[in-house]
């Protein structure tokens, strides 16, 4: 059903809504496809994806330039590379950015530009909502990362930033401000993203696109959203508990008046738990997609693997205290969730089975993604594992706060997410793009990656063990972390020439692709399996030329190839004869809008009024109710935006308008 | 829809391929020969804090719970890894297999269900042995030490031990950075902070707990035979955390006993005229307001400058309410002197203050911590915003003459005994 | 199978066409977002929630401060009496709410209006009755930095009293739209996604007032 075509709530559809916008007349409305003025007012999930993707690699570079500062500071003990105000510094900014900038935003990526497509629809729900959180989340971003320019340095309390050592006597430069608003900013983006994809897959589905007919990768990243829907607002309490705190002198982390230091611990690890299968389900997700496909296999177990998503789900809420067993909750607590994490591990478990079963047997192509997808597999493993040895609360006591679990996390973002959201790339890069990433550059960098990663992150399993404390800005010569401190050193620049050949490989994929004449990889280069496939390469603006009906999971697939009576694929169909033209004309879309751009940039500046000075705020705020009073005004689709479309009078307009509706109560709820 | 695992295997031939693969296997059988090799020339390496030499019983508990649960996740990670190896040899695609088609296996419940009850019934014995040795760790043994406890204060950036002889609420002395126990008996430990959340560590003896403000967390400690055990914070407490540490010395039960009468004396006041009664001028002018040394100043144990408990610790104020009331040697702001030449270690437990074999005074290190603090480690001891007095030691700027009597005064605090 | 194509066309086009005022799930987007919203809304006030019943507990425990100024300003300033009429106004304006949806839906535009008007006034009174209360705590003494109590406190009432705020701005602007005459029988869904927002705000007073006044 594409669009959900509806009349208009807030402007009557026969009320001009052409009307509705010219007593504004402040901006006119953007009508180019290419150029900047495309990108910054486009409400395509599409080019918000990709702009989601690109900032996310931005943040990663600087957030990657980071890490190796740390390393390079610890290569030796007694290190000087770095004072220990700037290493506290560097490392929680590390550690933010990594989480709520890279991981985070790279599976927004993927969310947004895949779950239209692989539920067969023609967008979001709310499009402009969409836009509005990538611009809350970029502003957020970046201002965050300005406290190293203006806030006299960045946040230093480590990412968790446990209380009372985020107040404003033991951090008193304003970078713990920064990462107050700043997380504010971009878990409101987050939120009003997870709203818009939920409704997006629980509304917009094709005919016949059952939920059991959804791919496994809309399946994690439903889940993902449910859980930021829930968490996000917990985060938010804990963060403006800490900004009133910090900016307005108010006492909940006050000790001296009798505030408990653990409720902060508590609040930040409700958000925190779930946070961390925020991060890893969208990459389970990536390879479930890809592993199927290279195998030239279904998924094997398909209910198992999305129950196990749902399961994994619903008990990431039940353990969040394990990251407190040594904050002195009492043993029952500790027992109580020494248990509920230990059986956490029994659905991740079941993952891993089925994605090895689904490779059983199958005929594997080994080309990048598959690697990537094979190198997730197998590091996600190390990283459960030891997961479960943390689970084991007396043997946390001992490993907690250590490089082990250094190791223990990297192990599941890096190892896990991460070389998930690399495969997700190279997978979907001909989609988004229609040019294919060079595989042999691409099998380099995993190479890289892999050995980089393990050379890293391997020894530090081994540091912890050996009594290395985690967020220790240098050691002793005298505490034997030396040998493989250097080896994860040596590592980290491995990663590096990793980061680079992917880089480069962007770069002269392009050049080539764009020398040989442009050549289109085709709608179908992997023979995969779900919807986006049926469809040419770059995905059209429209996305389908017709909606798809669908009868099968796995529907492109099944359009494609039958089975024998030994259950072997045969085709039934060549690929060119199933997949859609993308030539479409009359398809009525959303029109472009500067305003989700204006009320976010307005964000940032009422936060530089929070920290610094509440004049600044002022003009923050009227950008911000200019955005919302021309947002609410504007039709979320032009009428005569694509001519030849004579009768949308009737369903054009301001179908979206319930979300401008929406917008000013999540906004004001989050911002105060 | 076959079962997976007992389908047709297919037979693969001793092909050239299959040859090279095997001298593949070899290079990375050397590679990790090598690795194995560097991991135990490494394993010799002296790592005094390492998590996996227990000598106390409670460490010795945890070890005995994460040993299985390493061999069980060993065989796990075996297991997948190597599996995942393998399946991707076996059924990668080969050359003239580009248009061949798998069976389109969907699942299978009976293996479905195996792979969820199985780790489950793995985890349900783990957790037996959890939840046994979470009892025994939260348990303070018959045998635990009646006539004494320790409170364990962190501040930002070393650890005050706090003696309540007879366990009756009052503290009878502190010391700083070395927590000294008797050994074959478990001590009880109470934490807690004066300003940040710190975590309290010493790995040879057991896992680690944190030490909040405004809240009292317990633990207990047994060290089998005598030695001096190194820890150090483990919850981020801020610009010093690295360099918080401290050391748990077990002594044998007499030792112990005389190392608390000694403890237990006041200091005396040096012969007018000679270098250390001019040192304990300069003391009294210059660090008197922080440092106490008991006998000399605030022998009535008022804290000497109220005001100088910057704000989080109003606090201090407040833990003289606490269950710390009494504490007289508590200082607002620094380690309690009295007996300072009884401790081998200072500046968070990270420099040598005595030699630990000869007693030696390290007169360097001493000389040079008074005179510039900050080589020694990063504080801040200026006020910065919503904190009027700083934190850590501030570089006093004496002369070299008025050094030479401090450090004479200093060296005479130990107990006569001693 | 390849039938399909044909057969989706068709699909495709008749959802376009025809049922294109239908969802998978039969709830409109806009009102399924509300409800998501909501739901998240529920765990944002719960940790404020738990934040105040944590504090307001912990102010007796205090050591030192069983019997200070600053516990017995944090306990007696309620005017109990007072806080349950403005309680009730806010409850009155729930009903006023689904009076002007049912108005709106038999397009009945003169009564939508005066019950729209009626429910903005009963808000604004309660509204006007928390910056009352507000002040008389502040002259007492009891500030939003006295204590963590206080704070506390502040923070949860102070976040309800701005969601009512929006409410109230939601509201003014069906007014204003109903005055231009946009607001008619076919958008009713857009009055009554605006007053699911508002009877959230509604119980969600319900549950502080309990929490916060009533529970000693």
């Amino acid at each position: 059903m594409a669009l959900v075509e509806r009349e208009t709530l807030a402007l009557p559809s026969g009320a001009s809504p052409g009307v509705a916008i010219e007593p504004l007349g402040v901006l006119a409305r953007p009508h180019t496809k290419t150029g900047w003025r495309s990108w910054v007012s486009t409400v395509d999930h599409k080019k918000i994806g990709i702009m989601y993707g690109a900032a996310a690699l931005m943040f990663f570079i600087v957030g990657g330039l980071e890490a190796m500062l740390i390393r390079i500071q610890l290569a030796q003990p007694n290190g000087t590379v770095l004072s220990a105000d700037v290493y506290n510094q560097v490392y929680t900014m590390h550690g933010v950015t990594m989480v709520f900038l890279v991981i985070m935003p790279m599976a927004a990526a993927f969310a947004n530009y895949l779950l239209p497509l692989q539920i067969g629809a023609r967008d979001v729900a709310f499009p402009r909502l969409n836009a509005l959180s990538f611009w809350m989340f970029l502003g957020g971003g970046l201002f965050f990362n300005t406290a190293w320019f203006v806030g006299g340095g960045g946040a230093d309390c480590g990412w968790f930033c446990y209380a009372p050592n985020s107040g404003v006597v033991f951090s008193p430069t304003h970078g713990v401000d920064f990462y107050a608003v700043g997380l504010q900013i971009a878990g409101a983006a987050s939120l009003i993203g997870a709203v818009n994809l939920i409704v997006t897959v629980l509304n917009m589905r094709a005919p016949g696109m059952t939920l059991f007919r959804m791919p496994v990768f809309t399946w994690m990243q439903l889940v993902v959203q449910f859980l930021l829907l829930f968490s996000l607002p917990v985060i938010t309490v804990a963060l403006f508990l800490l900004t009133f705190d910090r900016s307005f002198g108010a006492n909940f982390f006050n000790i001296s008046q009798g505030a408990d230091p653990l409720l902060w611990q508590h609040l930040f690890w409700i958000f925190g738990h779930p946070e961390v299968y925020i991060l890893i389900l969208p990459s389970f997700g990536i390879v479930s997609e890809i592993i199927p496909t290279m195998s030239r296999k279904p998924i094997y177990g398909y209910p198992f693997m999305v129950f196990s998503g749902i399961a994994i789900g619903f008990m990431g809420w039940g353990v969040w205290a394990h990251h407190m067993f040594a904050s002195g909750i009492g043993p029952i607590s500790v027992a109580a969730f020494s248990l509920s994490t230990m059986f956490i591990a029994v659905p991740t478990g079941v993952k891993i089975l089925n994605w090895m079963a689904t490779m059983w047997g199958g005929k594997i192509t080994f080309n990048t993604p598959m690697l990537f997808s094979a190198g997730l597999v197998a590091m996600f493993t190390i990283g459960g594992l030891s997961g479960v040895t943390h689970s084991v609360a007396p043997a946390d006591t001992q490993q907690t706060d250590t490089y082990y679990i250094v190791a223990h996390f990297h192990y599941v973002l890096f190892g896990g997410a991460l070389l998930g959201l690399f495969a997700g790339m190279y997978f979907w890069w001909p989609k988004a793009f229609g040019l294919m990433l060079n595989d042999r550059l691409g099998k380099v960098h995993f190479w890289l990656m892999l050995v980089g990663f393990n050379l890293t992150f391997g020894p530090m399993h081994i540091l912890g063990l050996q009594g290395m404390s985690r967020r220790i800005q240098t050691y002793q010569p005298s505490d034997g972390f030396t040998f493989w401190n250097r080896v994860a050193t040596f590592g980290v620049f491995w990663i590096a020439t990793g980061m680079l050949v992917f880089l480069y490989n962007i770069y002269s994929s392009w050049s080539s692709w764009k020398k040989a004449g442009r050549p289109n990889p085709g709608a179908d280069p992997w023979d995969a399996r779900s919807l986006e496939w049926s469809i040419p390469s770059p995905t059209p603006e429209h996305n389908f030329d017709v909606v798809p009906e669908i009868h099968a999971q796995d529907d492109f697939w099944h359009r494609k190839y039958g089975e024998d009576e030994k259950g072997r694929a045969v085709r039934i169909a060549a690929t060119e004869d199933v997949v859609q033209k993308g030539d479409a004309t009359d398809v009525h879309l959303p029109s472009p809008s500067f305003y989700p751009l204006i009320l976010a940039s307005a964000l940032p500046i009422i936060g530089y009024g929070v920290i610094f000075n509440r004049l600044i705020a002022i003009p923050g705020a009227v950008l911000f109710l200019f955005g919302l009073y021309g947002w609410a005004f504007e039709p979320a689709t032009e009428p005569d935006d694509h001519a030849g479309d004579g009768g949308h009078g009737a369903h054009g307009g301001g179908d979206h308008d319930g979300a401008a509706l929406a917008a000013p109560s999540t906004e004001e709820a989050h911002v105060g | 829809m076959s079962d997976l695992f007992n389908g047709e295997v297919e037979r693969r031939k001793m092909s050239p391929k299959y040859e090279h693969l095997k001298r593949v296997r070899t290079n990375v059988t050397v590679l990790l020969g090598v690795f194995l090799l560097a991991l135990a020339g490494c394993g010799s390496q002296r790592t005094p804090l390492t998590t996996l030499d227990p000598r106390g019983e409670a460490s010795q508990a945890i070890q005995n719970l994460v040993v299985p649960v390493f061999i069980v996740a060993g065989v796990v990670f075996v297991f997948i890894n190597v599996g995942v190896l393998y399946v991707a040899l076996r059924f990668r695609r080969r050359k003239g297999e580009e248009n061949a088609f798998p069976e389109q296996v969907h699942g299978n419940i009976k293996l479905e269900l195996g792979w969820t009850i199985i780790p489950a019934l793995i985890m349900a014995g783990i957790a037996v042995g959890t939840i046994a040795t979470l009892i025994t760790l939260n348990t303070e043994p018959d045998n635990t030490a009646q006539d004494f406890e320790i409170r364990v204060v962190g501040q930002q950036w070393w650890w005050q031990f706090q003696y309540d002889l007879g366990r009756d609420g009052t503290i009878d002395f502190v010391t700083a950075s070395e927590m000294v126990i008797p050994t074959g008996t478990p001590v009880s430990l109470t934490m807690t902070s004066r300003d940040v959340i710190h975590s309290f560590w010493i790995p040879a003896l057991n896992g680690k707990k944190d030490a909040a403000p405004g809240r009292l967390s317990k633990l207990w400690m047994q060290a089998d035979n005598e030695g001096r055990f190194i820890g150090q914070c483990t919850e981020f407490c801020g610009l010093s955390h690295a360099y918080m540490r401290m050391y748990a010395v077990a002594k044998e039960p007499g030792d112990f006993q005389k190392w608390v009468a000694g403890q237990l004396t006041k200091a005396t006041i040096p012969d007018a005229g000679t270098a250390a009664r001019r040192g304990l001028d300069t003391f009294t002018n210059n660090c008197a307001g922080c440092h106490l040394v008991d006998g000399v100043n605030s022998a009535d144990c008022t804290p000497i400058k109220t005001e100088a408990q910057y704000d989080a610790k109003a606090n201090t104020c407040w833990f003289g309410a606490s269950p710390y009331t009494g504490a007289p040697q508590v200082s607002g702001m620094a380690p309690n002197l009295t007996h300072l030449m009884t401790r081998y270690v200072f500046v968070g437990a990270l420099y040598e203050l005595r030699n630990v074999d000869t007693g030696e005074i390290n007169v360097n290190n001493l000389e040079g911590w008074i005179r510039n603090p900050e080589d020694f480690k990063p504080m801040a001891p200026e006020p910065t915003r919503g904190n009027t007095y700083g934190r850590g030691m501030p570089k006093i700027n004496l002369t070299e003459d008025q050094i030479d009597d401090l450090v004479a005064y200093l060296s005479t605090l130990a107990p006569t005994s001693a | 199978m390849a039938e399909t194509l044909t057969a989706s066309a068709e699909g495709g086009h008749a959802a376009h066409d025809d049922h294109g005022h239908e969802t998978n799930t039969g709830i409109t987007n806009e009102k399924l977002g509300m409800w998501l919203f909501l739901g998240s809304e529920c765990l944002l006030f719960g940790g404020l929630i738990s934040t105040f019943l944590l504090y307001k507990k912990k102010l007796d425990t205090f050591p030192g401060f069983e019997n200070t100024t600053i516990v017995r300003l944090g306990r007696n300033v309620y005017d109990i009496p007072f806080t349950s009429v403005s309680s009730f106004v806010l409850l009155m304006s729930s009903l006023t709410m689904v009076l002007a949806v049912s108005a709106l839906t038999r397009d009945d535009q003169r009564r939508m209006r005066t019950w729209l008007l009626a429910t903005v006034f009963l808000g604004a009174t309660f509204l006007a009755g928390q910056v009352y209360e507000f002040t008389a705590f502040v002259k007492e003494g009891l500030g939003f930095t006295t204590n963590i109590f206080s704070s506390a406190f502040y923070t949860l009432t102070g976040f309800h009293g701005a969601h009512v705020l929006i409410g109230i701005i939601i509201l003014m602007t069906m007014f204003a739209r109903s005055l231009q005459g946009k607001l008619r029988a076919r958008n009713a869904e857009t009055l009554e996604i605006a007053g699911l927002y508002w009877h959230f705000v509604d119980v969600v007073w319900v549950v502080i007032f309990v929490v916060v006044y009533l529970i000693k």
